[in-house]
């Protein structure tokens, strides 16, 4: 019994010694970031619980200030109720995120790794491509990309996403090309062990960190620009509630009830504020190591 | 250096030649019929049809494709599904006013972003405000900051115009288009304060983000130069701070900072896009966001057609300048 306990204990407790290790280096503003940050979350994925109306069916009178009995943050001007917006909208935002990063870190992880790994024509091949995204004005061809593939929820994402890979497909690239030149892979290389194995085994571990900083750096930045999208026409269609669009609609009523076109607005700073730092208590986190 | 120019001259041809292949590659994907915008939504089918023989829409999409391209080449953008004009017109009068928004934009950019590098860099006390100011106007939207813009100083102040570009009617009193240097020169000066008074606060909004990521990279850069062995030599030759700080600390972190500007010149784009409709500014993001509206993809192609080009040329620019203040950069 003890000799199959003792090793368990000892990973544990040495993963406990990591852990405290980790909150020992937290500082507050980082804490701020992930907890609010995974709060946001959290909150998004209830969303349909939480929300006390639906967010496109009319819920009460136009024009309910913020603080109305039965609409914490009132009502736009077709009478919806602006809280359930707000929660819906938030879910889209980070939704789509989450799946323009996602698509980023594979495509990119793809092409990277293919390019860092096999080297010469495909590389330069790849590179090339790689390079000529990075090239064009990635904001300009993804409103060009969803406005020819029609405005809604996919279209934007595709758009954005489009744009987004090249970045990680050179990081991954650059990283992959720096582990193998190592002596270790070199000598993995004479001992015959494959290709898969080798990208498996020693080239993706070593790329991880490095793209869970950038992607988690990235977010803040993704959810502002998704919304710009939303705000020029280019998301979900007029009832859907989208935080970009919901500040567009809201505009013309700034002047007489300014939290119209404000809270969403509101919403996404709160929103890529938290994220941005969360961001860089991981980044801290996890170049310390 | 000569072989680097036409190498870096040619790249940006492939680059803006690939940038029309994705054009039109989006709008056939898009399924937008041109010859629509020559007869209207109400033409028999005959007439639609004779019109896409006349255009030559009836040819293989390779045959389209060196069509439009020629077009291009001979400012030809198409015809808007929207106006039924070409969009090179609409675009020809709505983008100096974009061009005048977008420079006062990068250089207030340029000042924010060098002030909040100084503040930094010489620990001035009311630094962190700036900074915490500074980084969450980056975090914060566009259209967020122009709202609560416009509610401040027009709503509230009544100090700001709510929008628009000059309170003398569209037309500039000069030859560039541009109100504030046209209103100079005409000798107009009621004309240019007024147009400053409109661009004040949409650029002011566009700015913010730019000038944040501009100043983190010169912050960079003075903090490693002025540490570094030059300037410690300089300093025990007896060279002033100041002097250290403007020849050896900025004058070797313009490179990186070059390049930082033409990245953000791109999203600063993106900006100009979205104030320019919350402010009804008559340039190239309305334009844009007029043809969205109407699903009219010409329109739309055509300004991204015509970002792209100044972000890339814009950034060719950028990559000569920086050769031209660092020369080793032509090796690698």
């Amino acid at each position: 019994m003890t000799a199959i306990e003792t090793p368990s204990t000892a990973r544990s407790s040495k993963k406990w010694a990591r852990m405290t290790e980790l909150r020992r280096h937290t500082t507050a503003v980082d804490m701020v970031g992930l907890v609010g940050l995974a709060l946001l979350v959290l909150i998004a994925l209830l969303a349909p619980m939480l929300a006390p109306y639906s967010p496109i069916l009319r819920a009460g009178e136009t024009f309910l200030p913020p603080g109305s009995p039965g609409h914490l943050l009132g009502t736009d001007g077709v009478g919806y109720d602006i809280l359930s917006r707000m929660l819906f909208g938030l879910r889209s935002s980070i939704a789509s995120a989450a799946i323009v990063i996602t698509s980023g870190v594979i495509i990119g992880g793809i092409v990277g790794v293919l390019a860092g790994s096999l080297g010469g024509w495909v590389d330069n091949g790849l590179m090339r491509l790689t390079d000529l995204f990075l090239a064009f004005p990635g904001i300009v061809i993804a409103m060009a990309v969803a406005a020819a593939l029609g405005a809604s929820f996919s279209s934007a994402l595709i758009g954005v996403a489009v744009v987004w890979w090249p970045m990680y497909a050179r990081l991954i690239r650059g990283e992959v090309r720096s582990w193998a030149a190592r002596p270790h892979l070199e000598a993995a290389i004479l001992a015959g062990v494959p290709w898969s194995r080798r990208v498996r085994r020693h080239l993706l571990p070593g790329v991880t960190s490095t793209v869970i900083v950038t992607a988690s750096l990235d977010v803040g930045g993704l959810v502002v620009a998704m919304s710009g999208l939303s705000f020029i026409g280019l998301g979900s269609p007029a009832p859907a509630p989208e935080l970009g669009s919901m500040a567009a609609q809201g505009m013309e009523y700034l002047l007489q009830f300014w939290w119209i076109p404000v809270i969403p607005g509101l919403g996404v700073l709160v929103l890529a504020l938290l994220a941005n730092l969360a961001g860089d208590a991981v980044r801290d986190l996890l170049s310390r190591r | 250096m000569i072989m680097f120019i036409i190498r870096r001259i040619a790249s940006m041809l492939g680059v803006l030649f690939a940038l029309t292949v994705a054009l039109f590659g989006l709008q056939e994907l898009s399924g937008v019929d041109p010859a629509r915008a020559y007869v209207g939504a109400n033409a028999s089918a005959e007439a639609l049809e004779r019109t896409r023989v006349q255009l030559g829409l009836d040819q293989p999409a390779i045959v389209r494709y060196f069509d439009y391209l020629g077009g291009l080449l001979h400012g030809d953008l198409q015809n808007s599904l929207r106006t039924r004009t070409p969009v090179a017109e609409g675009l020809s009068t709505a983008f100096p006013a974009t061009v005048e928004l977008a420079l006062w934009s990068l250089g207030l950019a340029l000042v924010l972003g060098s002030i909040f590098a100084v503040l930094t860099v010489t620990r001035w006390k009311g630094a962190g405000i700036v900074r915490v100011v500074l980084l969450s106007g980056a975090s914060a939207p566009t259209f967020l900051l122009t709202m609560l813009g416009l509610l401040f100083f027009y709503g509230q102040l009544g100090l700001l115009p709510s929008g628009g570009r000059s309170s003398f009617g569209s037309t500039s009193p000069g030859p560039t288009g541009l109100f504030v240097l046209d209103g100079l020169l005409a000798g107009r000066v009621d004309v240019a304060t007024d147009a400053i008074w409109h661009l004040i606060l949409p650029a002011a909004c566009v700015a913010i983000s730019p000038a944040v990521a501009i100043g983190r990279v010169l912050v960079d850069g003075l903090r490693i130069n002025l540490v570094s062995d030059h300037a410690r030599t300089a300093r025990s030759a007896g060279m002033p701070e100041g002097l250290v700080m403007l020849r050896h600390a900025v004058r070797n972190s313009l490179g990186a900072t070059l390049s930082m500007i033409g990245i953000q010149a791109g999203l600063l784009l993106g900006g100009l896009v979205v104030v320019e409709k919350i402010v009804s500014w008559p340039g190239v993001g309305s334009y844009l966001d007029k043809s969205v509206q109407a699903s009219d993809f010409p329109g739309i192609a055509g300004v991204a057609l015509l970002l792209g080009v100044v972000y890339v040329v814009l950034n060719t620019l950028v990559d000569l300048l920086q050769v031209a203040a660092d020369r080793r950069l032509v090796l690698s």
